[in-house]
């Protein structure tokens, strides 16, 4: 393992187990064997719908939940199976910003008393020390003096999560997990809060991972991308390869939903587009995971497990037909899955 | 031919003590036939503007000013039992949050019937066989089985095609969707999207459009409106205000959507007016790179900057 790695995950595997109306238990893979790493002063976007398991990825690694299977290593270190006395000199070296900042706050407390109490871990200050490193931070936020005595509904939500990024860095991390932090803030002050984290990175070697759904945001922010479906990670890469040479129909379905405007656009919203919604698998299919959505999808897809494997130096894809999709320029044409999709982009008259 | 008429719509909100000027004497023609986008950010009005339409405004709220004109008829002068005839038979509305707006205790297909028998009256049984054809017009698979299914049992996507299927049955001349993908996922959005266009045309239906997200409407509409802080900065079609804009205000925005290719990701520095205040001046003057005296001193007016182009800024 090599020195300048943050934060390893190994084959991580988190299976839910929920009770249906006819008592019946069923279990869903949220995390499917995923393994992902991040380096120092480094940024990884993980991409992904609801359900994809983003953010119980997140929440296993702040320790907020347990693993069924896997590894996480923090700087070398296995954090799973510490107990929360071991595990809590850590918790001041992992950071975490939650997507709504309305409801990550409490109430009662001022921005100040808030920022203060993050630092309780850090014994070596004194309450002074705290209170000039909290309207330090607020500084470097760019939110002048008077914000310490604001409570939480005084405040804009950029504002908010201005703060909420304050918080985190208040015990001095080393890593921030940062799930969908813009998405409940308008697309105008969106850009201020990353180039804030931009900016930090630059000055600290901080690392991050951030979860978004919102390719805009990732195009700046991410220097690594994994794009997950259902648990499991389908294409992974330097940013630029996973921007511009998308391997798997699911990236290239991003891609077509959300970068709108660019002038490839119109040929990917046509061959791009998936059918229907997400298929919520039984654990005894071992096919695609997209198999009845893709487009490209042919009998193989619905019986072989797909491997993540290099279809370019550090890219990987989870399906096998990458290479010939490529070339082939991405065909119009419709696969063997036809009969099965779920809801239609099948049009019938009135 | 104009089919919706905006006259200085002013309508305020009373929460507690203080007065929310929500909007501030908005002005804009909708033409038929014509996909009408309305984009704005949270606050600026675009929401207030589409429910007023169907005075469907919450109790806190006031119309102090102004007229809704709807094929020559002042849609605020109407009683209730006028207005019952024109909601959902001529103009429907989609909302926001599909799941929540449809009735948990009554089949999805049960509501949809009712919207029709109400419209239509036919027997009952007329009525639902209407509502299973148009969820299967809508993309909806096994429509009779579906029909019975209560709305906890749709998801997301699916919910927000019902609801369209209930704008469907009555073939409304007007349909007003608000923030119809907001809560999807961005694979979903744009298949509901496809299905709103698709429905449209073959009602032969003016659309309107009311999204946080310029570059998801400039995939439909061909008209656009930009509201900010409760007034209509920009108006024209869609050429018009996304490849030639006019306002300040609309090309900070395009650039936050579009990007750059420097390093950092542009943004609009500053926040929105408090909209309990009443100011003199733009509402943008605050956040304008081009800021002047006159900005600070007197409120633009929307005019026309070239054929069918309306800004309202001192300089464009």
């Amino acid at each position: 393992m090599t020195a300048d790695v943050v934060l390893s995950i190994q084959n991580a595997v988190k299976v839910f187990t929920m009770r249906r109306r006819s008592l019946k238990r069923v279990s869903m893979t949220a995390v499917d064997d995923v393994s992902l790493i991040v380096r120092r002063g480094e940024t990884v976007g993980l991409v992904g719908e609801s359900g994809s398991g983003k953010s119980t990825l997140g929440r296993a690694i702040l320790r907020l939940l347990d693993l069924d299977g896997g590894k996480i290593l923090f700087e070398g270190q296995e954090i799973q199976g510490l107990s929360e006395r071991e595990f809590r000199p850590l918790r001041t070296k992992l950071q975490m910003v939650f997507q709504n900042p309305a409801t990550s706050f409490n109430p009662a407390m001022t921005i100040g008393q808030t920022l203060v109490d993050a630092m309780c871990l850090s014994r070596h200050l004194t309450l002074k020390q705290k209170e000039q490193r909290a309207l330090a931070l607020l500084d470097q936020m760019e939110l002048d003096e008077r914000f310490v005595a604001l409570y939480p509904y005084e405040m804009s939500g950029g504002q908010l999560q201005r703060v909420a990024l304050a918080r985190a860095l208040a015990p001095g991390p080393d890593f921030i997990f940062l799930d969908e932090p813009t998405a409940a803030l308008d697309m105008s002050i969106r850009g201020q809060i990353i180039n804030l984290l931009l900016s930090l990175q630059r000055q600290s070697s901080l690392s991050f991972i951030f979860v978004s759904h919102d390719l805009r945001v990732i195009r700046y922010i991410a220097h690594y991308v994994y794009v997950m479906y259902l648990g499991q990670i389908v294409e992974a890469g330097p940013k630029h390869a996973v921007f511009e040479t998308p391997r798997h129909p699911y990236t290239r379905a991003l891609l077509a939903a959300t970068l709108i405007g660019q002038a490839e656009r119109g040929e990917m919203r046509r061959t791009g587009m998936l059918a229907g919604e997400v298929i919520q698998r039984t654990p005894d299919f071992a096919g695609c995971k997209l198999y009845g959505r893709c487009r490209y999808a042919t009998e193989r897809c619905a019986h072989e497990p797909q491997a993540l494997r290099t279809v370019a130096p550090d890219h990987w894809v989870r399906c096998w037909r990458a290479e010939e999709l490529a070339q082939s320029g991405w065909p119009a044409e419709s696969g063997a899955a036809k009969e099965e999709l779920p809801t239609g982009s099948q049009q019938t008259a009135v | 031919m104009v089919l919706v008429d905006i006259q200085n719509l002013r309508v305020q909100f009373h929460i507690g003590r203080d007065v929310v000027y929500a909007l501030r004497g908005i002005s804009m023609q909708i033409e038929r036939g014509t996909r009408t986008a309305i984009v704005g950010e949270s606050g600026s009005g675009k929401t207030v503007t589409a429910t007023s339409m169907l005075r469907l405004l919450p109790p806190t709220a006031r119309i102090t000013e102004g007229r809704i004109l709807f094929q020559g008829t002042d849609l605020l002068a109407l009683d209730e039992n006028e207005l019952r005839r024109i909601r959902g038979s001529k103009i429907c509305m989609v909302f926001q949050n599909a799941a929540a707006a449809l009735n948990p205790l009554y089949p999805v297909g049960q509501q949809i019937a009712d919207v029709y028998h109400h419209h239509n009256g036919g027997s009952k049984r007329e009525a639902w066989q209407r509502a299973v054809e148009v969820l299967a017009a809508t993309g909806i698979p096994h429509p009779e089985v579906r029909a019975r299914n209560y709305p906890f049992e749709y998801s997301g996507g699916m919910a927000q095609r019902a609801m369209i299927a209930m704008a469907l049955v009555c073939s409304p001349q007007l349909l007003i969707a608000d923030e119809p993908t907001s809560g999807l996922d961005v694979t979903i959005q744009v298949q509901v999207l496809d299905l709103i266009q698709d429905v449209v045309e073959r009602l032969n239906a003016t659309l309107v459009l009311i999204s946080h997200d310029i570059s998801l409407v400039s995939a439909i509409c061909n008209r656009v409106i930009v509201m900010y802080a409760g007034t209509v900065m920009e108006a024209g079609t869609a050429g018009q205000v996304l490849e030639h804009p006019a306002n300040p205000y609309t090309i900070r925005l395009l650039e936050c959507f579009a990007g750059t290719d420097g390093e950092e990701m542009p943004y609009i520095p500053g926040r929105v007016p408090d909209l309990r205040e009443q100011w003199q001046g733009c509402c943008f003057a605050g956040r304008c790179p081009r800021a002047q005296d006159i900005c600070w001193r007197e409120s633009p007016a929307l005019r026309q900057v070239e054929p069918g182009h309306y800004s309202s800024c001192h300089f464009s």
